[in-house]
């Protein structure tokens, strides 16, 4: 299989999958409740991306008094009303600490 | 949040927390590419031309395993069907743009710049450019750091790499769950997530987030009509 064939047909998918919901709903009006659906997305998504790395990070379940990632999350969202980079700090070092204790 | 500000410097500042969070993904990218035997200039042609993060993971390990090009785009379809919802979502956001600089704008939406600019009501391009081009230079950096250094490079298997993205993630979605819909749809999205998780090609991520919105909608609903009619009484 050639590498740059493969290359080119993944950029057509990827930028076709970004471009055409992008201008398809740049050019029509929406009703309320698609507006109101589509401004619940950004909230959607990114918690399900985080869900399962806070709460299953192995693949299976496990207490979560016994994960890093739970506390460091927990710390994450308690700063968060400080800022993004605060917040953010605080998570990474509690989740290196918590790591680093055996957690 | 009502209107971004109109500033290239605003964007890489706000989006600077996720590229330290990207970075490890962008060296293991690059060293993983040494192994599969891509190649220097396919490797890094991968993240100039694609920029698809975790469809190049796939892409990559596929080929590496002797995967068929249609497996490998039909992975990819799906890894990346998401950013359909991130194209739609922010659609209405990016109105002062024209066709064409939203056509360019929709190959930089990755995860990272739209949990970034979906803050706002109302983007401004600057802004954008800023936040998705500190991205982009990023992911090109670290790939190609990771295929100079390759193999030097070695991250403690148990260290949950993928972690490091979440407080930033966290961090943006916290302070935007200011409504009993917003909270309930990331409460519900997050749940359904982990029964979800094992979905092929990632697809249990976007099937969590389109039940939860709906079902957030539905509870929302049900809320309004009840008040109203106690309201009545």
């Amino acid at each position: 299989m050639n590498i740059f064939i493969l290359i080119f047909f993944m950029t057509v998918i990827t930028f076709a999958i970004r471009a055409v919901s992008l201008l398809v709903f740049s050019s029509i009006t929406l009703s309320t409740l698609t507006t109101r659906f589509l401004s619940l997305v950004p909230v959607a998504v990114l918690s399900s991306l985080c869900g399962p790395l806070i709460f299953k990070p192995s693949g299976y379940w496990s207490n979560p008094i016994n994960l890093a990632e739970f506390w460091a999350s927990l710390v994450t969202v308690l700063v968060a009303r400080y800022g993004a980079l605060p917040a953010i700090t605080a998570g990474i070092v509690v989740y290196i600490t918590g790591y680093k204790l055996g957690f | 949040m009502d209107t971004s500000p109109d500033s290239v410097k605003a964007g890489i500042r706000d989006i600077f927390p996720m590229l330290l969070g990207t970075a490890p993904f962008g060296l293991i990218f690059g060293s993983l590419v040494l192994e599969t035997g891509l190649g220097t200039i396919g490797g890094q042609s991968f993240s100039i031309f694609v920029f698809g993060g975790a469809s190049q993971f796939v892409a990559v390990n596929l080929y590496g395993n002797g995967a068929t090009i249609v497996i490998i785009l039909i992975a990819t379809f799906f890894i990346n069907l998401r950013h359909a919802l991130y194209g739609a979502s922010l659609a209405p956001k990016l109105e002062t743009q024209k066709s064409r600089e939203r056509l360019l704008m929709s190959f930089f939406l990755t995860d990272e710049a739209f949990a970034v600019v979906s803050r706002f009501k109302l983007v401004k391009s600057r802004y954008f450019w800023g936040a998705a081009g500190a991205m982009y230079c990023n992911w090109q950096i670290c790939t190609l750091l990771g295929i100079i250094l390759g193999s030097q490079f070695e991250f403690n298997a148990s260290l949950n790499i993928g972690f490091f993205m979440v407080p930033a993630f966290l961090a943006i979605i916290i302070p935007q769950m200011n409504k009993l819909i917003l909270i309930n749809c990331g409460m519900i999205s997050l749940f359904l997530s982990l029964f979800m998780m094992d979905f092929p090609y990632q697809s249990g991520f976007m099937i969590a987030a389109l039940l939860g919105i709906t079902i957030a909608l539905i509870f929302d609903y049900y809320i309004s009509k009840v008040t109203r009619t106690s309201g009545r009484r």
